[in-house]
């Protein structure tokens, strides 16, 4: 499962569109499993997408949306049959399955979403922001039900929310402003601020000036003292201690660094 | 693949409430205007009655003769009913334009124009204007003979200076009075007509005429809501995005949507035709014709098809193109531009959207313009084709620029 991570308008959704051949390159060279875009037909039919905003008619039913969805994606009567039900249970909407469309939660969207993605059993599945406007609850069971698709499959989920991609993913790319920053394992990512992350208890009236001096990634107020985290080449304050990095971390700290601003 | 699209497609109109409209609202109008017409035609004419019907005017004489008595009647009156640009105008002429339309009557007829006054006054007094059948009478016997010499050609002159003094639209136009006038038939000709009716058209032939003729005219603008509504529902439903991003091609997906909502508009008209032509058919019997039971899908499949056709591909090839309702008031246009743009109610098919024949019966003058009527539907059949192929190639290349609008994209 590779993660794109970005702030909003960095252009992950528009990668994912020339990834699925839904827009054209303006240059350079894309290819999927060694397959041009070009090739739109060949790329539609090895991959699978969901959406940002997915939906279906809302007069359909969970079963009659992703059984068009299965006949546009070239199954016959037998194999529709055999999968759809399959995919229905796969994502927990076998209960669902006479519900319609519109009134189905966002989060019984993204499922059947997920199913139509994957039901013609491509080689990639690319998702675009699923989690987005989603309870935890149900977002973690979304993120696990990535996790489990991803066993046999490249799984390519692009979002904004870090949460995400450290739940999930191995392999992560941050994309800023149409460039990809970063682009390596978790681990790597984590490197960049290995040692540099600290937390320390600050009176609360000192809290602006430390937002202007130190990069500070967390805040917790408790009456008139607020613990902070903090990124800083050294130790910020004496009562300062070093803190095992997180991704939200890492990204900060690139993003910041992206845009040209003191990291540290 | 294709068949199970088509009718997934079905379902889907099936299921939308614009389509239940259109099916309401077909049904209210062709019902409200078929209900009980033409019984009369089902009468074999018998000799010695005062009226036959009317028949279209082909010979000079009876041409001149009859626009001239209109002419009388409309100058007498001086009110003058012109269509200029589809809707009804009526023209009250100047004192002395109206002198320039009486001297041209004394022109042709070569009789002042109060003597013609005093004939026609005569002549509507000899019938018995309380009866509907001898006014009908009165009105089609009522000629004005013109002068020994007269050509056609000064005829046609005359009424170009008459077009001239009331405008454009009137009945005076070439086309409008060679199409337009109708003289009224001997026995012999009624017996000829009813023959034809009986055998040529199998009686219920000619009554689906009619009833195309009606349809032919809320089928002009019914679809587009249908088609317009359809294409617009994906990008209202936000389906768009997943369903491009599907392995279908775009010759599959339009071709099954477009043949789906197609069916789904004509089966309402087949049944219509086949229910209003039941009784007429059995009434039929009673008089010992024998029906073409099949007429109700011979004739609208010919006549309605091709109209159905042309207003769905039109209105998926602009919506396509557009994404927003500009379908609905191009079409209307074109539709109701083409009903009032007709020079008669029976015949003159061209290549006009809508074709007329307001008449049961007619079916030897039907028989010489079946040719013209072919090439009618034949040429919107062909424009249909052309209309569906752009609409695949304007969806594909939605599908390649992430949906968003083409016609947007060409204007920036």
């Amino acid at each position: 499962m590779f993660g794109l991570l970005g702030p909003n308008g960095a252009g992950k959704t528009t990668l994912m569109k020339i990834l699925t051949a839904l827009l054209e390159k303006t240059g350079g060279e894309v290819t999927v499993c060694g397959v041009p875009i070009e090739d739109g037909r060949q790329i539609r039919n090895m991959t699978g997408y969901l959406p940002q905003d997915f939906s279906m008619y809302g007069n359909m039913s969970a079963y009659e949306a992703l059984d068009y969805l299965a006949l546009l994606s070239g199954m016959n009567k037998a194999e529709r049959k055999a999968k759809v039900p399959e995919m229905l249970e796969k994502v927990n909407l076998s209960e669902k399955q006479k519900t319609k469309v519109r009134s189905m939660s966002g989060g019984m969207k993204r499922r059947l979403g997920i199913a139509q993605a994957i039901i013609h059993d491509p080689k990639v599945i690319i998702v675009d922001e699923p989690t987005a406007g989603l309870d935890p609850e149900e977002r973690v069971r979304f993120r696990n039900l990535l996790c489990e698709i991803a066993k046999d499959r490249i799984v390519l989920l692009s979002t904004h929310i870090v949460g995400d991609i450290e739940a999930t993913c191995e392999k992560i790319a941050v994309l800023n402003q149409g460039r990809i920053c970063f682009d390596g394992k978790v681990t790597e990512l984590l490197s960049l601020v290995e040692g540099k992350v600290y937390s320390a208890e600050i009176a609360a009236v000192e809290l602006e000036k430390a937002k202007q001096k130190y990069m500070v990634t967390g805040i917790l107020t408790t009456g008139s003292t607020a613990n902070i985290k903090i990124i800083a080449d050294d130790k910020p304050f004496p009562q300062a201690r070093q803190v095992q990095p997180d991704v939200e971390d890492a990204y900060m700290y690139l993003m910041q660094r992206e845009e040209g601003k003191r990291v540290c | 693949m294709f068949g199970a699209l088509f009718l997934k497609e079905c379902r889907q109109v099936a299921k939308s409430l614009v389509y239940y409209i259109y099916v309401v609202v077909f049904v209210l109008f062709m019902t409200s205007q078929m209900s009980g017409e033409g019984w009369e035609k089902l009468q074999e004419p018998q000799p010695g009655q005062s009226y036959y019907g009317e028949t279209v005017a082909t010979d000079e004489l009876p041409i001149m003769e009859g626009t001239l008595a209109n002419l009388v009647q409309d100058v007498y009156r001086n009110s003058f009913a012109t269509y200029p640009l589809g809707f009804y105008k009526g023209v009250t002429l100047t004192d002395s334009e109206k002198k320039q339309a009486e001297e041209i009557l004394e022109r042709c007829t070569g009789k002042s124009f109060e003597t013609l006054e005093e004939e026609m006054d005569r002549h509507f007094r000899q019938y018995d204007q309380v009866s509907t059948e001898e006014a009908m009478a009165a009105a089609a016997d009522y000629k004005v003979p013109v002068k020994e010499g007269f050509t056609y050609g000064e005829f046609q002159s005359a009424m170009e200076e008459i077009c001239r003094l009331v405008g454009k639209g009137s009945s005076y136009e070439q086309a409008e009075y060679e199409n337009g006038i109708y003289v009224p038939m001997t026995y012999e000709q009624a017996k000829e007509e009813f023959d034809a009716l009986c055998s040529r058209d199998g009686l219920t032939r000619a009554y689906m005429r009619l009833f195309c003729d009606y349809a032919g005219i809320v089928l002009a603008i019914l679809p587009i809501f249908v088609g317009v509504s359809r294409v617009l529902r994906d990008r209202r439903a936000k389906v768009q995005q997943v369903i491009f991003s599907k392995p279908a091609s775009g010759v599959l997906i339009i071709g099954s949507r477009y043949l789906a909502n197609l069916v789904m508009i004509a089966i309402p008209v087949i049944a219509t035709a086949f229910l209003l032509q039941q009784p007429y058919y059995y009434k039929a019997q009673t008089f010992g014709i024998q029906g073409d039971i099949l007429a109700f899908l011979k004739v609208p499949c010919l006549w309605l098809l091709p109209e159905i056709m042309i207003v769905l591909a039109l209105a998926f090839l602009l919506t396509e193109l557009t994404d927003t309702i500009a379908a609905v008031f191009v079409q209307t246009a074109w539709g109701i531009g083409s009903l009032f743009a007709s020079d008669t109610l029976v015949g003159d098919f061209g290549l006009r959207l809508i074709t007329r024949w307001n008449d049961l019966g007619q079916s030897m003058y039907f028989a010489s313009l079946e040719k013209e009527l072919l090439l009618n539907k034949g040429f919107y059949c062909l424009l249909a084709a052309v209309c569906v192929i752009l609409t695949v190639l304007v969806y594909g290349r939605k599908r390649r620029k992430g949906g968003s609008c083409l016609w947007k994209n060409m204007q920036s």
